[in-house]
């Protein structure tokens, strides 16, 4: 088993994800589309990062490929200085499973698993066998220590995804990839888990990386980063709603 | 913070072996559990088929291990009906994988975003299909567990309808055989497994993305494999058409039987190409006769052809089996008597006590021609490594070409008088036997003779009996009867014969040939039927539940698609319309595509049936097949209304309180 980082290890490390001129176009070549141009640049360990942009401007190629689930015509991914072009599909799992966490728009827990088992399953999954106070006190972290063993369709959507975040930070993950983590929720449940998110970063020290189109939930991170076409375009440190809407709106009027 | 210090040292704990594998087992049981109603077809199957299985070898053993003072009538009837029971169980295990294979392949389908999602959180893709597999087992083990503890009730059942049928003895009573039941329990579990292979391969190969958005599951067209699966099923059907007129005479009937399985395979795996248009071709009319409701079914058919395969399949696979093999049973009837008319010349058949030695005085009588004494018996052949029963007659030579057809006849039959045989030139054939060498024969009570083989000839096209001297079977012979030949079948010279012999002879019997044959094949042909209508409608009752299941997964899933239809102003009754056109729709697909294979069959089997030198027969049993398509239009009916109007209800008062 490969060893991965340790605590001190963490935090020596700048940069927990590196993207070098990544680039991903789908089609063969007359109608070749491209969904991401050469991008290239950092997430650094212990930030959060909002990725926004309008339809079609490449955000989730973005996601997909920085976290191994797509795979880049050009370009290189970094994750704590492993390049992903040189896994198997079975290393990429197996990395995915012990160095990142994923957070879905429509949650994704396993429905027949009470939240206690849909948290540890990634761990089991890698053949260990974590005690059930870690678990708890994981779930007691996002607030639900009380509600280990219901099942999902027992709780609300705002509990839901807090079990999913749960479930993405409790084997220690490198950086935790959110995908819409708030498009399904109510507003209040909404900004209880941007704050979760935020606590996570700003108290443990966990890397975030979250693709959204909502200017409120980008305002959370500590920088947003706006792509167009495939390419990136802007970039917004320490956001605000109002200024991440207005950048917004006027990439989507060109 | 403690619980990140905790969580930090996740990779420091040790990987142990097993957890793997358990937590695997533990989560497809606790979705087994949570899915039931998914699973339930495929576990009833299953439940059914192994009960059937164990029933069934149960008393083939207790048929096996008769006491030694059973009659022979009743050690006979225990093995034909041994016969049937084997056929039901090859029928079963194709039909048992059938549906779970389906029912499974819907289940995985039904979770493509949970398995990408397990994808996502770690679980390779080998974990996956393992997992998939893993439910698997625990269902066959659950559904072979159910059966063993109904075989014996099924055991009761069938020995009481068989001997109601009277093709059991009222003696025979069957005891439950433990090690048979232990062996369907294995068996079961195997099927289960077996049939869960393409699905749980299919799950292995959901990528990690599909997680991601709420994408609509987009039909994919069918694979090149399966393609390929469904043509090579089609061309195996047409070999085994194309095999019967080559094959051995006695292997002829089971071929044909067998034929219509690989041609059901090959049009299930096809069928999602055919359903678009078998679909739309059902739904146009609707379509124009309604407002909006029929177009709406026509479009979701045509769209979700894949979806719409899924359902039609088992009632496809229900019409072509019960269509292929009660179509074909009939024809086989009308064959084998129209063969039974062309072995003999005769007209009158005397029998009864001492009509064996009236012979010679029938001889004289004026306007006979011939007059033949004819044993008949079952002698058994050894031949390409099995033994086969083949009806014997046992025959003087003098006349016997007056009272039979016996066409070509080469070698001599006049030899047939002491140790010798003679036989039908292809029976012959396949037999191995030589003319002018000893063959093997296992004479009634077990005797064993090597006689002659003096003669062949072409006989009947389904093969018939073979013909041995008399002095073989002066033991053991079923029946004997005098054939007697007239110079001139005129119907007034036939009943002056009649009434001649009647006159002379009292204690004996006289009827015209026909009728006798007419008599036996009746008898031959109840048998059949009792058989065939046993196969079908234990297919039948099969599929059934799997068009039950398939259908109401389908439609029971379509919650959020009802609700928006709802929700953009359609009435429920609308709703109701629309999942009733699309029900009739898919259903009336899967009788199309059965009616297909039974036609490729029936024809298929007329065909080679007249390409023998057989009339060629048109009997179809249209009532039996158009109840067996009513059934299942109906069941479609049922299990596509059901579930959609408790799905409706619930969208209702969902969106009831919304509101409120």
């Amino acid at each position: 088993m490969r060893r991965t980082a340790s605590p001190s290890e963490r935090t020596a490390t700048s940069d927990a994800v590196r993207l070098i001129g990544l680039t991903r176009t789908y089609g063969a070549a007359p109608h070749e589309v491209a969904a991401l141009r050469g991008v290239s640049t950092t997430f650094p360990a212990r930030s959060f990062t909002a990725i926004m942009g309008p339809s079609g401007s490449g955000k989730s190629t973005l996601l997909q490929c920085t976290a191994g689930l797509d795979q880049p015509t050009d370009g290189q991914v970094l994750i704590g200085g492993v390049d992903l072009s040189a896994l198997s599909e079975r290393e990429r799992t197996e990395l995915r499973r012990d160095r990142l966490g994923f957070v879905f728009q429509s949650f994704n827990l396993i429905a027949s698993l009470t939240a206690a088992q849909n948290v540890a399953l990634p761990i089991r999954l890698s053949g260990r066998r974590p005690p059930k106070e870690w678990i708890r006190e994981v779930l007691t972290l996002v607030g639900l220590g009380e509600r280990t063993h219901h099942r999902p369709a027992e709780l609300s959507g705002g509990q839901q995804q807090r079990v999913a975040i749960a479930r993405a930070i409790a084997a220690q993950p490198e950086v935790i990839f959110a995908d819409e983590p708030t498009g399904a929720l109510d507003s209040r449940s909404g900004r209880e888990v941007l704050a979760l998110l935020r606590r996570l970063v700003d108290e443990r020290g966990d890397t975030v990386v979250m693709v959204t189109h909502d200017p409120f939930a980008a305002s959370h991170a500590d920088r947003v980063l706006f792509l167009s076409d495939g390419a990136l375009v802007d970039e917004l440190r320490s956001p605000d709603s109002r200024s991440v809407a207005a950048r917004l709106a006027e990439l989507e009027s060109v | 913070m403690n619980a990140a210090s905790a969580a930090t040292a996740v990779r420091d704990l040790p990987v142990e072996r097993g957890v793997r594998a358990r937590t695997l087992i533990a989560v497809a049981w606790l979705t087994l559990r949570r899915r039931m109603s998914g699973f339930a077809g495929a576990v009833v199957a299953l439940a059914l088929g192994v009960a059937f299985a164990g029933a069934a070898t149960s008393m083939l053993a207790s048929g096996a291990a008769l006491p030694p003072h059973t009659p022979e009538s009743v050690r006979r009837a225990v093995a034909e009906s041994g016969a049937l029971l084997v056929m039901l169980a090859v029928i079963g295990a194709f039909v048992t994988i059938f549906v779970v294979a389906g029912t499974f392949a819907f289940i995985v389908a039904q979770r493509r975003k949970e398995l990408a999602a397990l994808r996502t959180v770690g679980a390779t893709p080998h974990q996956v299909r393992g997992m998939v597999m893993a439910e698997a087992t625990l269902a066959a083990l659950v559904a072979s567990t159910l059966g063993v503890l109904l075989a014996p009730v099924f055991m009761s059942a069938m020995a009481w309808l068989l001997r109601g049928q009277e093709l059991l003895p009222e003696g025979f009573a069957p005891s439950v055989s433990g090690g048979a039941l232990a062996g369907c329990f294995a068996l079961g579990v195997a099927v289960g497994l077996v049939a869960t292979v393409a699905a749980a391969r299919r799950a292995a190969a959901v990528r990690p993305v599909e997680a991601m958005r709420a994408a609509a599951l987009a039909d994919r067209p069918i694979g090149r494999g399966r393609w390929l699966g469904g043509l090579a099923a089609l061309a195996c059907g047409g070999g085994m058409l194309a095999l019967v007129p080559i094959a051995p005479p006695d292997g002829r009937m089971p071929l044909t039987m067998f034929v219509s399985m690989p041609l059901v395979i090959g049009f299930a795996l096809l069928s999602p190409a055919f359903a678009a248009w078998a679909g739309a071709l059902v739904a146009t009319p609707l379509a124009r006769w309604t407002s909006a409701t029929g177009e709406l079914a026509r479009e979701n058919v045509r769209m979700a052809a894949r979806r719409a395969a899924a359902t039609a399949a088992p009632v496809l696979v229900t019409v072509g089996l019960a269509g292929s093999l009660l179509g074909g049973t009939m024809l086989l009837d009308e064959a084998m008597a129209a063969d039974a008319r062309q072995v003999w010349r005769s007209h009158l058949v005397v029998s009864g006590p001492g009509a064996a030695e009236a012979a010679g005085s029938l001889r004289g009588l004026p306007g006979v021609a011939a007059a033949v004494t004819v044993a008949s018996a079952d002698v058994e052949v050894f031949a390409n490594r099995t033994v086969r029963t083949v009806s014997a007659m046992g025959v003087d030579p003098d006349g016997v070409s007056g009272v039979m057809n016996l066409a070509r006849v080469e070698g001599d039959l006049d030899a047939l008088r002491s140790g010798a045989v003679a036989a039908d030139r292809a029976q012959a054939e396949t037999f191995g036997w030589k003319l002018g060498e000893q063959v093997e024969l296992t004479l009634p009570g077990g005797r064993r003779a090597r006689p002659l083989l003096v003669a062949v000839f072409d006989g009947s096209p389904l093969g018939g009996g073979v013909l041995v001297s008399r002095d073989l079977l002066t033991r053991g012979a079923r029946w004997t009867a005098v054939h007697v030949t007239l110079e001139s079948g005129r119907p007034a010279q036939v009943d002056a014969v009649r009434t001649d012999i009647g006159e002379r002879h009292p204690a004996l019997r006289v009827d015209g040939t026909e009728e006798i044959m007419a008599v036996m094949a009746g008898a031959r042909q109840e048998g059949m039927r009792i058989g065939a209508i046993a196969l079908a409608g234990f297919a039948v009752a099969y599929t059934l539940v799997a068009v039950a299941n398939t259908s109401a997964l389908s439609f029971g899933a379509r919650r959020g698609e009802f609700a928006r239809l709802l929700f953009l102003g359609a009435r429920r009754a609308q709703v109701l319309r629309m999942a009733l056109w699309e029900a009739l729709c898919v259903a009336a697909t899967g009788v199309l595509l059965g009616v297909a294979v039974t036609g490729v069959a029936v024809l298929g089997l007329r065909g080679v049936l007249g390409g023998l030198g057989l009339e060629a027969p048109t009997a179809f049993p249209w009532t039996e097949v158009g109840m067996v398509a009513g059934a299942c239009v109906l069941v479609v009916l049922v299990s596509a209304l059901v579930p959609t109007g408790l799905t409706l209800r619930r969208a209702m008062s969902v969106s009831d309180s919304a509101a409120a």
